[in-house]
């Protein structure tokens, strides 16, 4: 057995509405191994949701899928739906965007949080309670007797938020699919939330972590791939990453960040459904020439590849 | 030109055996126009709680709030409608005022119609200059809340907010879902009607890097109360809490920091709210603790 848990090749998905296609995702191509960190950062609405969706297989009903996911070996995306729920939440886990969507508002969050263990680990009702109080307390949700008790909207935005990651990590998963798992928590709980995650790491667990907190992913991540306008644009490890970022993009967003002043990278986001033609970043980018025009080829390089002319 | 004096929150929940929970208890707090105040402090310290009887969205349990000298806690809402578009809050949580029934177009254009006179052609060129202000655009307006991106829901809460030209923008974490990058033109959006309109900016936020580059002047608060309050506190932090907070930032050690076994302080205990959790507590800290003036800075330790 190869080393690699998750296989992502040629997954494109596109979702039609009243003004045409939205194409959400295109040809994004990457694998994860056993162990490892590999996160996802990039524009806000580039489709790194809808990424995270497709390979759990929780689209949106109308979107329409291609390409191919692989789990340790068996193709999830040819599965039935009925055998693909078996694995969620056991095999793969996801921590949704949306705290407030993903928990439902009438069952208390203990029991919620308690039911990935009891369906997965078939824990009995005593086993998963002192489990979850343990998880709630180490999450900083105080006190777990009381607070187990305690409706979604009687918890603060980042208790929500610390409760899903609670949920997520509960049963021993292989993947965890953490969309923004840290917004609205502060520093202090946002580095428990960054040694649970490195906890299950190193007993075997794999993380596909979709953040915009570049600070975080840089704490936290083996790899960083960087999304823009539907497309991976750069994959690379991370200590290359942030020493050498290649792609103008992956430049200009790192530019952005507050210690550096928040400069806004000129012009605006691309419309998902007509995309730019050639390279998708070409309206904004500084170092566009002619060829830009036409569709970039992805440029391998030793452990890391980078979809732009500059290198080709 | 807001002002709050002496805010209590206590929320009671059950029926039968009432829990009573204080979240946020005596803040004073002052706005002026065309200033931009952060308030930073840990998750569930009652800042969502502030920010909603602020707006009066939430009726304070005592105190009182008061806009541009007229007191608006208490009044009846005929008389607050007036005060209701110069005031906004981008809650924390977008489903707050979005109908997932509506398309976003028609959630944007509902302040205007609510507030009346303007032609339909007139709602929807103000609506479009809306969604082009915050970066959104055509192909965005005629879907419905859940077929957007969780940034650009943020983005539209954003631009429904700026609709009736608001005085005040309270800000609840309105940028946690944006990249870098959009998270700094928002911010750029804001500063550039600050500086036109002399508009008043709350920002409550975890980013401290964001407080620091954004704000005029900090709050901390911790367990519902103000526990420093100045203009260089991310430089020169004084008060232990604050300390804590800001060494935790750099991620500098990662080893598990488990909380101390019980947090809770006995009942009846009037001292620092911090106590249990402080490296430098010593039992003078079971004593009240009032916020002091230290050298232009508020702080609400003995210590500092
Ligand atoms: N149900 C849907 N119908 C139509 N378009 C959709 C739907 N869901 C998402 N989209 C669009 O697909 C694109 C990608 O959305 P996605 O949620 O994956 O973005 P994202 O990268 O996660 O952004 P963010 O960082 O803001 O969460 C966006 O342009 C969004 O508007
Ligand atoms: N509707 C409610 N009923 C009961 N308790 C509530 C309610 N809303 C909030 N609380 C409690 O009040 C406290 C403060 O909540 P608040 O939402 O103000 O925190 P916050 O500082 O905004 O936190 P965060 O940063 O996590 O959003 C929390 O302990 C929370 O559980
Ligand atoms: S392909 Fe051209 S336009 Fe695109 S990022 Fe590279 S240099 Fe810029
Ligand atoms: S009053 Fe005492 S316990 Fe409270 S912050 Fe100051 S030193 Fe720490
Ligand atoms: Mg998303
Ligand atoms: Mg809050």
């Amino acid at each position: 057995m190869s080393d690699v848990l998750l296989k992502v090749s040629g997954v494109s998905v596109s979702i039609p509405t009243g003004q045409g296609n939205v194409h959400a995702v295109d040809d994004a191509a990457f694998s994860i191994n056993k162990h490892e960190v590999f996160s996802l950062i990039g524009e806000s609405g580039s489709g790194k949701s809808i990424l995270g969706q497709a390979i759990m297989r929780l689209l949106p009903p109308n979107a329409v899928f291609s390409g191919k996911v692989e789990l340790d070996g068996t193709e999830i995306s040819a599965l039935s739906e009925k055998e693909m729920q078996k694995i969620r939440g056991k095999t793969v886990a996801s921590i949704a965007q949306n705290p407030y969507l993903a928990m439902n508002p009438g069952i208390r969050v203990g029991t919620q949080v308690a039911e990935p263990m009891r369906a997965h680990l078939g824990l009995s009702k005593e086993d998963a309670k002192a489990r979850t109080r343990r998880a709630l307390k180490y999450f900083d949700i105080l006190p777990p007797e009381v607070r187990e008790r305690e409706y979604p909207f009687q918890y603060s935005g980042g208790m929500l938020q610390r409760a899903m990651v609670a949920m997520g990590t509960a049963a021993d998963p292989e993947l965890i699919i953490a969309d923004e798992p840290t917004k609205g928590v502060d520093v202090l709980k946002r580095r428990n939330i960054a040694a649970i995650f490195q906890k299950v790491a190193s007993e075997g667990c794999a993380f596909l972590l979709i953040t915009h907190d570049v600070g975080f992913a840089r704490a936290m991540s083996d790899r960083i791939a960087v999304n823009y306008c539907g497309q991976i644009i750069e994959i690379a490890g991370k200590d290359a990453f942030f020493k050498e970022p290649l792609h103008p993009y992956s430049k200009a967003l790192l530019d952005a960040v507050p210690e550096r002043g928040m400069h806004p990278i000129p012009g605006s986001s691309p419309s998902m459904i007509e995309v730019p033609e050639g390279c998708r970043f070409h309206p904004r980018c500084p170092h566009k020439t002619e060829r830009c025009l036409a569709d970039p080829p992805v440029v391998e390089m030793a452990r890391r590849c980078v979809r732009c002319w500059l290198y080709a | 030109m807001l002002k709050a004096e002496n805010l209590h929150c206590v929320y009671t929940s059950g029926l039968i055996k009432t829990v009573k929970k204080t979240a946020v208890c005596g803040v004073d707090l002052e706005i002026f126009p065309g200033e931009t105040v952060a308030i930073v402090g840990e998750s569930g310290c009652g800042k969502s709680t502030l920010a909603k009887m602020l707006v009066q969205q939430l009726a304070p349990t005592s105190g009182e709030v008061f806009f541009e000298g007229t007191k608006l806690t208490g009044m009846n809402w005929n008389n607050l409608g007036k005060f209701v578009g110069k005031i906004q809050l981008i809650p924390q949580n977008p489903d707050d005022v979005l109908d997932p029934r509506w398309t976003v177009e028609r959630s944007v254009a509902e302040p205007f119609v609510v507030c009346g006179g303007l032609s339909r052609e007139e709602i929807s060129e103000n609506v479009d200059a809306l969604f082009a202000e915050v970066g959104l655009s055509a192909e965005h307006k005629p879907r419905y809340p859940h077929e957007l991106s969780g940034g650009e829901l943020q983005r539209v809460v954003i631009a429904r907010a700026l609709a009736l030209k608001p005085e005040l923008l309270v800000c609840d974490e309105a940028t946690s879902m944006l990249d870098v990058s959009v998270q700094a033109f928002i911010v750029a959006v804001l500063k550039e009607i600050q500086t036109k309109r002399g508009l008043g900016l709350v920002f409550i936020t975890h980013d401290l890097e964001a407080a620091k580059a954004v704000s005029d002047r900090v709050l901390v608060m911790y367990a519902g109360e103000i526990v420093e309050e100045g203009k260089d506190v991310f430089d020169r932090p004084l008060h232990p809490y604050t300390r804590a907070l800001l060494d935790a930032v750099r991620y500098a050690s990662l080893d598990v920091v488990l909380q101390e076994e019980d947090r809770a302080l006995p009942d009846g205990f009037l001292g620092c709210p911090y106590f249990r959790l402080c490296r430098e507590r010593t039992v003078a800290c079971k004593e009240p603790q009032k916020l002091r003036d230290v050298s232009g800075r508020l702080v609400r330790c003995w210590k500092s």
